[in-house]
């Protein structure tokens, strides 16, 4: 089931918020979890039932493991609970892209395994590591079964996060206030879903349009076809998951829980770092927790103290930036592309991070240095898009004008002076180019000049202004559900 | 500034009366027939955009009709009227465009889970849509059949800006009594409705899509048993019939080299279950389409020659019906038809010549 869907709006939230409320003031506070863990394992279900058994014998493995290591700090006892997970994700997530390049390498003829990735592997798995992790450090003293499924399984957050911390969610869920009632929360859980619903309905999912019908053509795509649909693309991917995660903190706002932000207007970024500390910041909190941090003393006491040559502080920071970043495209997706992708995204920090450091630095005026972060960001998504890495490349030389600076035929009276630069004007093939083109001026203004979701949460004031404007974003967006779609995340 | 507890309420409850309303409306004029399809002044054309592969699902589970029809757009010919007098049972005609013998079968199931009333099935068959490489229809959505909690379409029809949209055209088309966004393609028991005017390069268009190439399917001819063996087990009588297709599309089999399949596709079928068979050339098949007396287009009989093909599977006024129409085939007596047929064409004087030149005067 997806949030965007009228199944899920109309019959399972409402029945789910109703029955958890009313169970918890009849009855005790674990029957109204139980009840929650009963719909988060539908909600799962719904989409393919069949993998409810891997979730639950992956949550009940992990809870045995941290229930022993609150008892026992035994790192043996750690090492295996991280390797029984990652061997999931290896199995379910790699196994046939490993198989591919192993035929590729030696001319092999291993058959493939075509395992349907189950839904939401990457995000519990990382956040049943993250608990792991934490039992081991003693953060976590007490843990019950259904407390633990509840973290884990917990519908807003089960499919794509934003990835949640035991400690930062446990408490809220364990506080007896909690089970009431909250008016302030369910006004903010309904404006906040509104505008998350919005995002996804009538934003991405027009722009996806875009993406889709240019992606049919990417033998002859040129240049101003290629750069309508990347920033389609690139507008598409923020609205679509930061609409999700919108969607996500209004509906476990109604039960009263707090979830972290996800997204702080990541656009907005005028360096390439900076884009990464706004986009998808709880995957970059757990990588920078979990991964980061320990490698880094890894990598220090066993690599980098016994190399012949002396590296200084920041060629070890570049190379551990590279790596993480190199972990977080394959965590993203098993293929080439996404490698491509993550080298791409750990090469544009080491860059922007060494020319920071250049004393050769000359201060680049803010437009300058969003645009160039942007454009960059662009041509990474190049990558993170196309699966197919020649393909990619088609859509690449397209945007970079390898193929010729061509623009649409019905622009020529208006910038016809073009020509003495070099760009032509011929008929391009991307159908509705212009509606597109409106839709990318209305994503610059919404993301560049309004506040950001979370911004808008700490600042709301419940008006009738207010109300009205979202009655209306939420009619509209009901009334276009038609098409039910997929989030681009459900995939990771 | 209100408190959160009002500025919810107004949000709710003001969303869910306008959602009440859009409901309300789409109901009422209901564009695409799901709800009430005979409808009044302002609603009687429906829209252009109405599925019958939707409509049709909802239909046949609201009228709980005794005999159905199963087919293509041709089977659409077959009169519900006319079989509810000839038999005593109410019937629903679920002809749809393209539908592939797995299509007709679900629908069979379909309808076997919805209609406790069912007793006979006439399925009609076409040669075209048992290609391997023929491909389901694209409104054809299994989920709307299997699914035990489906409920896309009610908000599809329902609660959706189309819907909206598509209602008041049907009522501004209603009302000036235009046919902009409307059309009145199907009658309200799911048959064909004949005053419906096809394009002007309709048949040039139907004939340049008759195959030139074709594989008989084998999973197709497995559903066709499917069919019949669901039919036993639930006591329904079954008729199946060949449809009389124009002898230009014939001709277009004999002079592609697919006669021969055409042929062996027939054997296959009574190898099954007995069939009617009304293809061929005759006088009917033959005949002139500017009359549009047997044939609504070159790809459709009428419901003239629909109401033959009753009257004879039905073994009812039969002195209505030409003599040579319809060959009730079995094992026993195909080889036999299929030699007539072929000795036939030789009656046709058009045979041999390009069929989209004979088409142009036909």
């Amino acid at each position: 089931m997806i949030f965007n869907s009228n199944e899920f709006i109309f019959l399972f939230l409402p029945i789910v918020f109703a029955g958890y409320f009313l169970l918890a003031s009849v009855t005790y506070p674990i029957v109204s979890k139980i009840w929650l863990v009963a719909c988060s394992l539908f909600f799962y279900g719904f989409w393919n039932y069949s993998y409810l058994a891997l979730i639950l014998i992956s949550i009940s493995i992990n809870f045995i493991v941290g229930h022993f290591l609150i008892l026992h700090k035994r790192k043996a006892l750690i090492t295996i609970g991280i390797i029984f997970n990652l061997c999931l994700l290896g199995y379910y997530k790699y196994l046939d892209f490993m198989v591919a390049n192993v035929n590729f390498v030696f001319s092999t003829d291993i058959p493939l395994f075509n395992i349907i990735l189950p839904l939401a592997i990457s995000f519990f798995t990382f956040q049943q590591v993250s608990y792991l992790i934490d039992c081991y450090k003693g953060k976590v003293k007490i843990s019950s079964f259904i407390d633990y499924t509840l973290f884990i399984t917990f519908f807003p957050q089960l499919i794509a996060g934003p990835i949640v911390y035991h400690h930062e969610v446990m408490p809220q869920f364990q506080n007896s206030k909690y089970l009431k009632i909250n008016f302030n929360n369910i006004a903010l859980g309904i404006f906040i879903f509104a505008i998350g619903l919005f995002k996804k309905v009538i934003l991405a999912d027009n722009l996806s349009l875009t993406v889709l019908d240019g992606l049919q053509q990417l033998d002859s795509i040129t240049f101003f076809d290629a750069w309508t649909v990347i920033l389609s693309f690139t507008f598409q991917l923020y609205f679509d998951f930061s609409g999700y995660s919108d969607m996500a903190i209004g509906i476990a706002l109604l039960f009263n829980i707090k979830l972290p932000i996800n997204f702080n207007s990541p656009y907005k970024s005028t360096n390439f770092q900076e884009v990464a500390s706004r986009w998808h910041i709880t995957l970059s909190r757990f990588l920078n927790d979990y991964v980061y941090n320990p490698m880094s003393r890894l990598l220090s006491k066993n690599i980098y103290s016994h190399l012949p040559i002396k590296l200084s502080t920041n060629a070890k920071t570049s190379i551990n930036f590279t790596i993480l970043f190199l972990l977080s495209g394959i965590w993203h997706g098993a293929g080439w592309n996404f490698i491509i992708w993550g080298l791409l995204v750990g090469t544009g920090i080491v860059t922007y991070r060494a020319w920071k450091r250049s004393e050769a630095r000359i201060k680049l005026p803010i437009f300058l240095s969003w645009g160039i972060t942007f454009i960059y960001f662009n041509i990474t998504l190049v990558f993170f898009k196309i699966k197919e890495v020649d393909q990619a490349f088609l859509l690449l030389k397209a945007l970079l004008g390898i193929n010729g600076f061509i623009l649409p035929e019905q622009l020529a009276p208006f910038l016809n002076f073009l020509t003495t630069i070099g760009f032509s004007f011929e008929s391009t093939p991307l159908k509705d180019k212009f509606r597109a083109l409106g839709m990318i001026i209305i994503s610059f203004i919404i993301v560049l000049t309004f506040k950001n979701t979370s911004e808008k949460l700490n600042s709301f004031k419940p008006t009738l202004l207010n109300a009205l404007f979202i009655i209306i974003i939420l009619i509209y967006s009901i009334i276009n559900l038609t098409k039910v779609t997929e989030f681009l995340y459900f995939n990771f | 500034m209100v408190s959160n507890k009002k500025w919810t309420f107004v949000v709710v409850v003001c969303t869910l009366s306008i959602m009440l309303t859009i409901t309300t409306i789409n109901y009422v004029i209901d564009p695409y027939g799901i709800y009430h399809y005979s409808g009044k002044s302002y609603n009687y054309q429906k829209s252009k955009d109405s599925d019958p592969y939707l409509f049709k699902a909802f239909q046949s589970k609201k009228y709980q009709p005794e005999a159905i029809v199963l087919g293509t757009s041709r089977a659409m010919r077959l009169n519900p009227p006319l079989i509810e007098s000839l038999t005593g049972s109410k019937a629903y005609n679920i002809g749809l465009s393209a539908a592939t013998p797995y299509i007709n079968l679900k629908y069979l199931e379909y309808v076997l889970k919805v209609d406790k009333n069912i007793n006979s099935v006439f399925l009609g068959l076409d040669f075209e849509v048992f290609d391997q490489k023929y491909m389901p229809h694209a409104n054809f959505n299994e989920k709307r059949l299997d699914s035990f909690f489906y409920t896309h379409d009610l908000f599809a029809t329902l609660l959706s800006a189309q819907a909206l949209k598509d209602s008041g055209k049907v009522v501004v088309d209603n009302f000036n009594k235009t046919k902009k966004f409307t059309e009145n393609r199907y009658l309200g028991d799911g048959s064909f409705d004949e005053t419906h005017v096809y394009s002007p390069n309709n048949n040039q268009d139907t004939l340049r899509m008759i195959p030139t190439e074709l594989e008989v399917s084998s999973d197709s001819m497995l559903y066709i048993k499917k069919i019949k063996e669901l039919c036993e087990q639930h006591n329904l009588d079954l008729y199946i019939y060949i449809s009389p297709v124009h002898a230009i599309i014939l001709e277009t089999y004999w002079q592609s080299d697919i006669w021969s399949k055409f042929e062996d596709w027939k054997r296959q079928l009574v190898d099954i279950y007995p069939i009617w068979d009304f293809s061929g050339y005759h006088e009917i098949s033959m005949s002139s389409l500017r009359q549009a007396d047997n044939y609504n287009d070159l790809s459709h009989f009428s419901k003239k020659v629909g109401n033959f093909i009753l009257y004879r599977m039905l073994n009812k006024e039969i002195k209505q019906i030409p003599s040579y129409f319809g060959v009730y085939l079995t094992p026993n007596n195909v080889e036999s038809h299929l030699e007539n047929l072929r000795l036939s064409r030789q009656g046709w004087s058009e045979r041999d010549k390009n069929m989209f030149e004979v088409l142009n005067t036909y």
